[in-house]
């Protein structure tokens, strides 16, 4: 797969001037997918997850909590990404895994971890 | 130059289409940008998938139901049941079927010329009668030519022919239908001018509310009637006929055709072959029916038999005889009767020619007398004949006449077939009571559900017929809680006339005690619960000398209610 690149080292994610392939695409559209509230967009009522939604309703009290949530948000993603690639396509997302690094009771930082179905691994550390 | 077409009039908002076609279409786009582009990232959260494939699915599904909204506007059968989404274009396809939606155009109606003067006259068809000061109308005349006014008693022999009527003692009428231009209403009673004002013409007043011609709905009834005109435009069938009369003359409400082989037609006849002979009798009722008249009738006493007799010739054929009186002298109780009697017995015979202008009326009235014998009723003399005047109102459909005169014009008269045009055979309510629940504490709106059952049976034709539930609904619409009851007193009237005279009888006036003689009595059919007012009824003395040949169905019967004779009952549990 081929797309346009999504810079996601700024203050917001912004275009960038890159294309992303392979296996790269598929990990920026599960990270878009990680940051979507889940039933935003009535055309795809799966898409997303509620992992920003939790952080906003206080849900996530402690680092156990945060996990929780996160699991839950890591197989929304896969899921998701599975029903829209094809499934011979070795550049599919085949796991996701979200640790809760760090928690200070306002911000938490997540490890993100994808295996593609070809096995190639890309790590991804991400605050939210 | 062809009408522009304007997408935004077909084209849905956004949030008005549906997600599921969205998402096929979405999907029908991959597959085909697949075919340059195998590798471009579609999936929804990819940066092309979600800011340029999906708003361009939107887009796509968009204008493919913009697309089916026009080819709807091109599809009558939508546009006549009140589907439309731009009306320039479905007026600019109508134009290919000659169907022009009319604004203005063809107002019909009828005018009564009346003059001081039983004579002879021509009218040039193009003279103009003006009402108000826009309302210009036209003679509607069936045959080419001119309009011949023709002296009372005349027999008319062309198609453009009308005979005076003497409705009183100095005036002489004659019904002529027209169509124009109407800006502004033209109502029963309003005056005209003419700018061809002919010796002897003393008034030209409109006989009802004209038509405007131009339905409310004018595109969706203009589409409907498009489609019949295209389907069926044949007045040798049962459909076509019916379509041919809507077509023609906008403001006729129920039309209904019976052929040879129903049993509501009892004209046809079997020729030497065995074939049977086209027959069809065209049942029809105007917006206006029914209007009232009353006119005067000089009946000739016959000394001998001490009775007035008379030929009851009205200005239009009447479908009820709402009063017979004495002109000086309206108190005076009278016993009429009514002879019918066929202009045509081979077309039309006996009861086949009710309500036709195949039936020739004749109206005898016994001398009322006092205990001492004298008559009460004062008459005059010329020294040779004995007479007195009589006032006879009735009620008459003024569609009629103009129908009738149009389908059996040369250039309309199918080869072939013998159409005869009648009004609907009415099914008198002498009463008809309606028990209904009043619910506690609440009002029922007992006006309300009157007009509306007063409406209803003014428009109920074939092919609707009568059901319980349409009395029941307009309760319910009125505030009751249900209907308990209803219950009928109607009667068949085969003709205003009471008895038939066969062809082979003597005229009234010549002899009236073998006519009276010779004349049949039809059989009695009444109605006296509501599931006997859909009737089947056929002469059963067919065959006999004593047939009537009077026939009914559910193609040829109409209804006569009166708001006198529709009771409202109150029960309260």
């Amino acid at each position: 797969m081929k797309g346009i690149q999504v810079d996601f080292t700024g203050e917001r994610p912004a275009l960038g001037l890159l294309s992303v392939v392979g296996f790269a695409a598929t990990v920026q559209n599960a990270m878009v997918n990680l940051g979507t509230n889940q039933g935003s967009d009535t055309l795809f009522p799966d898409r997303g997850t509620k992992l920003q939604e939790n952080a906003i309703e206080g849900q996530l009290i402690d680092i156990n909590s945060a996990q929780h949530s996160a699991n839950f948000a890591a197989v929304d993603t896969v899921a998701f990404s599975k029903a829209y690639t094809p499934t011979d396509a070795g550049d599919g997302l085949a796991t996701a895994v979200l640790e809760p690094a760090d928690f200070n009771g306002s911000r938490v930082t997540i490890e993100a971890i994808f295996t593609s179905v070809d096995g190639e691994i890309v790590g991804i550390k991400t605050a939210i | 130059m062809a009408t522009p077409i304007n997408f935004e009039a077909y084209t849905p908002a956004v949030a008005d289409v549906p997600e599921a076609r969205v998402l096929t279409v979405r999907a029908r786009l991959e597959t085909w940008l697949k075919q340059g582009w195998p590798d471009l990232d579609t999936r929804p959260n990819s940066v092309y998938g979600d800011l340029a494939l999906t708003p361009l699915a939107y887009q796509i599904a968009a204008a493919e139901i913009a697309a089916e909204r026009v080819v709807s506007d091109l599809d009558l059968e939508q546009v006549a049941s009140g589907v439309i989404y731009n009306c320039d274009v479905v007026r600019q396809f109508l134009r290919n079927f000659a169907a022009v939606e009319r604004e203005n155009l063809k107002a019909t109606g009828s005018i009564r010329l009346t003059f001081s003067s039983n004579l002879q006259r021509t009218i040039d068809r193009r003279t103009l009668y003006l009402f108000g000061t826009t309302s210009i109308f036209t003679l509607r005349l069936p045959g080419s030519g001119h309009l011949e006014v023709l002296p009372l008693g005349s027999v008319p022999s062309n198609i453009n022919q009308r005979v005076l009527t003497r409705i009183d003692a100095t005036r002489y009428v004659v019904d002529v239908p027209v169509m124009g231009v109407m800006p502004t209403a033209v109502l029963a009673g309003d005056t005209a001018t003419t700018d061809n004002l002919l010796t002897g013409l003393i008034g030209m007043t409109a006989i009802g509310d004209f038509d405007p011609g131009t339905p409310e709905d004018s595109l969706i009834t203009l589409a409907a009637r498009t489609r019949e005109t295209v389907y069926a435009s044949s007045l040798s069938t049962r459909g076509g006929t019916g379509a041919f009369v809507r077509k023609e003359f906008p403001d006729i409400i129920s039309t209904s055709a019976t052929i040879s082989g129903d049993r509501e037609m009892l004209r046809d006849t079997v020729n030497s072959l065995g074939l049977s002979d086209g027959r069809i009798d065209v049942h029809v009722k105007s917006k206006q029916a029914f209007l009232s008249d009353t006119q005067l009738v000089r009946l000739t006493l016959n000394v001998a038999q001490d009775k007035f007799v008379g030929k009851l010739a009205l200005a239009n054929a009447p479908v009820k005889i709402d009063s017979i009186s004495v002109a000086a002298d309206a108190a005076q109780s009278l016993a009429p009767v009514i002879y019918s009697r066929s202009l045509d017995p081979v077309r039309a015979p006996l009861g086949t020619a009710a309500y036709t202008a195949l039936e020739e009326l004749w109206l005898v009235i016994p001398m009322p007398r006092g205990g001492d014998t004298l008559p009460l009723i004062v008459t005059q003399t010329d020294g040779s004949t004995v007479w007195a005047d009589f006032l006879v109102t009735y009620r008459f459909d003024p569609g009629l006449a103009q129908v009738g005169s149009v389908l059996n014009s040369p250039e309309v008269k199918p080869v072939g077939i013998d159409i005869v045009t009648k009004t609907f055979v009415p099914c008198v309510f002498s009463s008809l009571t309606v028990e209904f629940v009043k619910p506690a504490g609440k009002q029922v709106n007992v006006t309300q559900a009157r007009t509306e059952i007063l409406e209803y049976f003014r428009t109920l034709n074939y092919p609707n017929i009568y059901v319980d539930s349409a009395i029941s609904d307009a309760l319910l619409y009125a505030g009751a809680s249900g209907v308990k009851s209803v219950v009928c007193n109607a009667t068949v009237q085969w003709s205003v006339a009471s008895k038939f005279l066969p062809s082979t009888a003597p005229l009234p006036s010549v002899d009236l005690v073998a006519a009276t003689a010779a004349a049949l009595t039809p059989p009695l059919v009444r109605m006296l619960t509501t599931a006997q007012l859909v009737p089947d009824y056929r002469d059963v003395n067919l065959g006999t000398g004593n047939a009537t040949m009077v026939t009914v169905g559910k193609r040829n019967i109409g209804y006569l209610l009166d708001e006198s004779a529709l009771i409202f009952t109150e029960y309260a549990p």
